[in-house]
């Protein structure tokens, strides 16, 4: 049975990628609610189709995982990654001159702040924030299926022993 | 599961064999672990395993200790690429140096799990080319270093871990689409040779083998240094080298044991022999915390290889990731300082290069399975330095890495990029994705009024797999810290064995050269006896 504070994936997604946190690990935290809010909104910006934004339910499921990565990857993975988000929220509003935080903008000016700040001198910053989320995202088998990856080197794991 | 796997799994965690050997685990040791052995060895990785082996084959009482976690490779090989980053690699892979001057930002990867950087290879093994021996003999003094002198080493090694050559049905089209390519253009192509039995091409090496088939030290040394008595001990941070009398007799750190993982009860290990194989990017750490090592010289040489990827769009599906990880490279170019090789990087982090925000993002993200690469390491001159941030000034465990690249290799960084986009338009590719950040594909009339040459170097994405000599080898004390045979200058019974010692960059991907150099040192100090 998985841990209580398992990630689930909603229940339509046939091959859910669910991890299990080692006991001792427990006490690690992922990331703030601020930070959380403000990564989901680069997600839903960045992850739009012809379709419009990616489902709440997705968002969710990348939130949660991106939350017990960085609870694992070590404080320096985190600290990078929000240092990338603090300039998303702060700079990238200001780019298309419009005041930050990032995550009130609407969902069309956020995809064209961040493109903004990915062609400015600073667009390491989006590019580090943009390598984790795509990196858990095209994970999804719902996702892997759209870009043409039949995830033959994709691991099968459900649900992972403790690792000690 | 592989043979060697098994008998890794025969081992459970905790459990002691008939010898005293087995695996365990720090965090779940409560109070304080103190321990007493012949050599005690920090860092589990490709020199760390290697030693561990030679010694404990030879009857020496080893303990090994290791920061990371024990990931048995079984599981590795089931997990997620996410799950493997965050379990096994140092910092979710998300370590940067400083950049100084016209430099880029390096992404440097490591290991931090048992067996280290060597469980996250491409299985790429290259000899230490000789040229570069030649180079050490005659410009470093360490004239005992000869091709005849290492052939015994690269032997064992590599007959210890397997290593084959990649039959040519084994690459990727992605790869044969580079090789044709760069054929046409005049570069000649040769076969890679790796470190695998029985791989069956599912391209993943960097997450973890499904098949057990990457003969990591994890397979193929550790399990032999513990079936001789050796114990492996996996969340033992070690923050100090002691020394009485100047002689090493010991290491003392923390079991990672605390809630959150973080370091609590302390671990000291009483030994004869102290042996340092943290990688380069640690082990001047251990010796800059512990007041040990030419404090002119430690820390100071780091070399990276800085690595640049081409990816090329075709019209037909590629679906790179199909075939051995890395099947080929090239060397034409060395001559410039320049190295190719084959790689495939998961879709997701080819999803994360490729430009564009929300529907531009999107479709082109749909092209991930059209989509073949191949990357060109520069042979540097180094230009990185470790430094130590004291606590009172907010320094933690890591470091800070400076790296000021020189003019010779910033220039070389145009030739490398462009000579990859020709061979990819030789064979058609639609339009190729230069690792400059925020720059979309370019065709061939594109990629010539890329100005690569003059181009800020911060804007260019560059990735470091081989951080190596911030500790060096060398013939006087005055200018390195080691002698030939890794003993620290200046401290009795004190030995570093990884990459921090390998005097210049190689040119070539280093896990090879480093276990050649390692098994060479583990042999002297048999030879020299446990109270030499
Ligand atoms: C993604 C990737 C792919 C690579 N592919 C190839 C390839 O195909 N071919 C090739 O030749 N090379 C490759 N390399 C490089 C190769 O793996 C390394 O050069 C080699 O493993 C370095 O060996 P080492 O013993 O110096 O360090 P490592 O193998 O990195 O081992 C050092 C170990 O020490 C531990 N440690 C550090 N500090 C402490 C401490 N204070 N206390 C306890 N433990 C500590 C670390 O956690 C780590 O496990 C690759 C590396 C990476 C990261
Ligand atoms: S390509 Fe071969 S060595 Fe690499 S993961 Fe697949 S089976 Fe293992």
């Amino acid at each position: 049975m998985p841990a209580e504070n398992a990630v689930k994936a909603p229940a339509s997604y046939e091959d859910p990628p669910v991890l299990d946190l080692p006991d001792r690990v427990r006490g690690r935290s992922g990331l703030a609610p601020r930070q959380r809010e403000t990564a989901r909104a680069v997600a839903e910006a960045l992850f739009a189709t012809e379709a419009g934004p990616p489902d709440g339910a997705r968002l969710d499921w990348l939130c949660e995982d991106l939350d017990h990565f960085f609870a694992h990857a070590g404080e320096r993975a985190k600290l990078t990654f929000v240092l990338c988000l603090l300039a998303i929220a702060v700079l990238a509003p200001l780019m298309i001159l419009r005041l930050p935080p990032f995550r009130r903008l609407s969902r069309a000016h956020r995809a064209h702040a961040l493109e903004r700040f990915e062609q400015s001198p600073l667009a390491l910053a989006v590019f580090g924030a943009k390598a984790v989320l795509c990196i858990l995202w095209y994970e999804h088998p719902a996702s892997r299926a759209q870009i043409g990856d039949d995830g033959q080197c994709m691991g099968r794991s459900k649900q992972l022993e403790v690792i000690r | 599961m592989s043979a060697s796997d098994a008998k890794r799994a025969k081992h459970e965690i905790g459990e002691t064999n008939a010898k005293g050997g087995g695996y365990f685990s720090a965090r779940d040791h409560q109070g304080k672990l103190e321990l007493d052995c012949d050599v005690v060895v920090v860092g589990s990785g490709a020199s760390g395993a290697v030693v561990a082996t030679e010694l404990a084959e030879s009857g020496w009482r080893v303990i090994v200790l290791e920061e990371g976690a024990n990931v048995p490779s079984a599981l590795h090989g089931q997990m997620r690429q996410s799950e493997s980053l965050r379990h096994a690699w140092r910092d979710g892979a998300m370590v940067m140096t400083v950049p100084l001057g016209d430099s880029p930002a390096i992404n440097v990867t490591m290991g931090k799990c048992v067996g280290g950087s060597s469980v996250l290879t491409g299985g790429v093994c290259f000899r230490i080319p000789g040229a570069v021996l030649k180079h050490w003999r005659e410009e470093l003094g360490l004239t005992r270093l000869t091709e005849r002198e290492m052939e015994p080493f690269h032997q064992h090694v590599e007959r210890a871990i397997h290593v084959e050559e990649v039959p040519a049905e084994m690459r990727s089209r992605g790869t044969n689409l580079f090789w044709e390519g760069a054929t046409r253009i005049g570069l000649e192509m040769k076969p890679m040779r790796r470190n695998t039995k029985g791989c069956e091409g599912c391209g993943r090496c960097n997450f973890g083998c499904p098949h057990g088939a990457k003969m990591s030290v994890d397979l193929s040394y550790l399990p032999r240094a513990v079936e001789h008595g050796a114990q492996v001990w996996s969340h033992a941070l070690i923050e100090k080298i002691l020394v009485k009398n100047g002689r090493a007799v010991g290491v003392r750190g923390r079991a990672l044991n605390r809630e959150g993982g973080n370091p609590g009860d302390t671990i000291e290990v009483r030994a004869k022999r102290v042996v340092v194989a943290a990688g380069a990017w640690h082990t001047p750490v251990l010796l800059m915390d512990s007041g040990l090592g030419n404090p002119r010289m430690v820390g100071k040489k780091l070399t990276l290889h800085p690595a640049f990827r081409v990816i090329a769009r075709f019209d037909e599906p590629v679906q790179g990731w199909k075939g051995a990880l890395q099947s080929a490279y090239s060397d034409s170019l060395e001559h410039l300082g320049i190295t190719y090789t084959g790689l495939h990087i998961p879709s997701g982090v080819l999803g994360a290069t490729m430009p564009g925000v929300g529907v531009e993002h999107t479709n082109n993200a749909k092209h991930i399975d059209h989509l073949a690469m191949f990357g060109g390491l520069l042979h540097d001159e180094g230009g990185g330095e470790i430094h130590r941030v004291p606590r009172w000034l907010g320094g933690g465990r890591e470091p800070i890495v400076t790296y000021r690249m020189s003019e010779r290799d910033r220039a070389k960084i145009g030739i490398n990029l462009r000579t990859m986009a020709r061979a990819f338009f030789a064979v058609g590719a639609r339009e190729v994705y230069l690792p400059v950040l925020g720059l979309r594909g370019v065709d061939a009339d594109g990629l010539a009024r890329v100005p690569l040459e003059t181009l800020p170097a911060r804007n260019f994405e560059c990735a470091s797999q081989h951080p190596l000599g911030s500790a060096t080898m060398g013939s006087t004390e005055k200018r390195s810290v080691v002698d030939d045979e890794g003993r620290v200058w200046g401290v009795g019974g004190l030995h570093l064995a990884d990459g921090s010692v390998v005097p210049t960059s190689l040119g070539v991907n280093p896990q090879l050269s480093i276990m050649t150099m390692a098994t060479r040192m583990a042999w002297r100090m048999r030879e020299r006896g446990v109270d030499a």
